[in-house]
């Protein structure tokens, strides 16, 4: 069988962290993209934010249009674009104008969102993201933007939105950290409620942080506390904790970044293998390896894409 | 003169615009333009067939011909600024719109979404932030958007029947479309000196069956120096990307644009030039 492996995430920031060069950054996407699916990955995710210092990429769709001439087969795919957020034709339609010009490349993961400053700014209120989900994905369902509603995937683990998946035959992006019992849980809800539904159940999909070098313990010091800095800046400045962001409650803080933190799969190629091979015999198929950090300098990137492809990916696809 | 060939994207497959774009590019032209707001295709699809043409061409201009809609301008401000990323600078927005009062408050965002620093709009149809009172976690009175553009003074050129008005108001290029004196004269009376500052495009139709390309270039001319026509974005009759359009394309960068680049050519050179065109008929374009 063996799991369909990618990597990720592709945002186009420059944090404190490490200053980058947005155009230098947008400019070498295309030959980025040719390097991964030259070392035979089958996909690589960008991701949606906006109205952020870190210039994150507001608009993920447009720079596949410029990495698919660059590319014949890789597949691209968005882990997430913020439905709720958009008009959903007219994300369909620009989501089905990049499928065409990627001849059939195209896998679009959707999710909720969660910062206020975001649907203020395209005058949306984050309270209605559930409805606004809702009927977004009927019109991705009524009209598939990539022809087939498995190419569009959407983020979740409450039960309803499981359900709701299967009942719209399209795949589903766990969060990583469901251990293997809760995606089992997962994956039969969804499914059950593609058999209900009668509709074909889609995939099962994971983003999963993962860093890789022959010396384990070095890749757990190395990468560890750079991933926990920048979940806490993340986290901190964004996310929604008992109605307040991040760095107005420490102690939620705190738990949220190390629960993040535990789930990444850190250390020598067969740790990781095992830990992707873990995930697969509980019904994962395909798996977002999240290597792409603001902390990731271009050489180390290239560095770890090469490591990762000459191990875990010849061990999981074999 | 700077020249540039339209592409109707309704026409060609969105997987071959690239394509397109590069042979543009390799026949030595300046500027293609990808046309989304002939109604065949959703506007959307002018800034993904921009960003697609990244990878194919290193040089050229790249146009995208958008139009005012329904939705939230800030999308199109965001589509924009990624896409002029990715061309390094080197993408032109067109904007349509036919009703004076949406154009100019969609080309007021877009000019201040372009500006790289914080902001607020209050328009008749649009608030951004929107300041709704369900949001009170961060809220921002003001926003900036991001990436900037690469371009310091990203090229907005503005279409339709409201473009003139709102150019006007702007300091903005007008995409001409019909008569160019009349439309110039009146960005000029309202903008003065400054209206120099201005590229002077318009739209311009070649049937190369009907009309010798030493005469398109006097017909060009002759607008140059009426009302200082400098880009222009032909039309092209042979289909897009056939051999008669290659040839077109090759026409445009060899007969047409010599012809065009000063006030006078000394007597000969032209005779010169048509003798070999005689002995050598439609260069080939790789």
């Amino acid at each position: 069988m063996g799991v369909d492996l990618g990597v990720g995430l592709w945002s186009f920031q420059s944090t404190v962290s490490m200053p980058r060069s947005l155009p230098g950054l947008y400019r070498d996407f295309p030959a980025v993209a040719r390097r991964v699916e030259e070392l035979g990955y089958a996909h690589l995710w960008l991701a949606e934010h906006r109205l952020w210092y870190d210039g994150w990429c507001p608009a993920p769709l447009i720079p596949v249009a410029a990495a698919a001439g660059a590319t014949s087969t890789l597949r691209f795919g968005t882990a997430v674009l913020l439905l709720p957020q958009h008009d959903p034709r007219r994300l369909r339609s620009v989501a089905a104008a990049v499928d065409a010009a990627a001849r059939g490349r195209l896998e679009l993961g959707v999710g909720l969102g969660h910062r206020d400053a975001e649907f203020d700014g395209v005058g949306l209120a984050r309270t209605g993201r559930g409805r606004r989900m809702d009927a977004g994905l009927e019109v991705l369902d009524r009209e598939p933007p990539c022809g087939r509603s498995n190419a569009v995937w959407v983020g979740g683990m409450a039960t309803a939105a499981l359900e709701r998946i299967g009942r719209h035959g399209m795949s589903a992006l766990l969060p990583q950290t469901l251990d293997a019992a809760g995606i089992r849980r997962a994956v039969d809800t969804v499914y059950a409620a593609a058999r209900a539904a009668g509709r074909e159940p889609g995939r099962i999909g994971m983003v999963k942080d993962v860093w890789v070098d022959p010396d384990g313990d070095h890749a757990r010091s190395w990468f560890l506390p750079r991933l926990r800095r920048h979940y806490v800046e993340e986290a901190g400045a964004w996310w929604v904790l008992d109605g307040s962001h991040g760095f107005a409650r420490p102690e939620r803080l705190d738990k949220q970044v190390d629960r993040a933190v535990r789930s990444a799969a850190v250390g020598t190629p067969a740790e990781v293998a095992a830990s992707v091979a873990e995930a697969e015999e509980a019904g994962v198929d395909t798996i977002v390896a999240r290597i792409n950090f603001d902390f990731v300098a271009d050489h180390e990137l290239d560095r770890q894409l090469e490591l990762l492809a000459s191990t875990v990916l010849k061990e999981v696809t074999a | 003169m700077r020249i540039g060939v339209t592409v109707p994207l309704g026409t060609v497959p969105p997987a071959e615009v690239a394509g397109v774009a590069a042979a543009v590019e390799a026949a030595a032209l300046d500027l293609v333009w990808l046309d989304a707001a002939d109604g065949q295709e959703s506007p959307e699809a002018a800034l993904v067939a921009a960003a697609s043409c990244a990878e194919g061409t290193r040089t050229l201009l790249v146009g995208a011909g958008t139009s005012v809609t329904g939705h939230n301008p800030l999308y199109l401000a965001e589509e924009r600024h990624v896409a002029d990323q990715l061309l390094g600078g080197r993408l032109v927005l067109g904007l349509r719109g036919d009703d004076y009062d949406r154009l100019s408050e969609w080309t007021g965002f877009l000019l201040s979404a372009a500006a790289n620093v914080p902001f607020f709009h209050r328009g008749a149809e649009h608030a951004v932030p929107a300041g709704l009172p369900q949001h009170t976690v961060n809220p921002e009175q003001r926003v900036r958007v991001m990436p900037a553009p690469q371009s310091l003074e990203p090229p907005l050129w503005l279409l339709g029947d409201a473009a003139t008005p709102v150019a006007a108001q702007y300091a903005l290029s007008p995409v001409v479309e019909r008569d160019g004196s009349a439309v110039w004269r009146r960005v000029a009376d309202r903008l003065g000196s400054a209206a120099r500052r201005l590229r002077r495009p318009a739209f311009r139709a070649w049937d190369p069956g009907r009309e010798d390309a030493a005469a398109l270039a006097t017909r060009l001319r002759a607008e140059r120096d009426d009302w200082g026509l400098d880009t222009a974005l032909l039309r092209l009759d042979p289909a897009t990307g056939s051999a008669a359009w290659r040839a077109a394309v090759a026409d445009l960068a060899s007969v047409v644009r010599p012809r065009l680049q000063q006030d006078r050519l000394p007597a000969g050179l032209e005779e010169l030039w048509d003798a070999e065109r005689r002995a050598h008929p439609c260069p080939r374009v790789e």
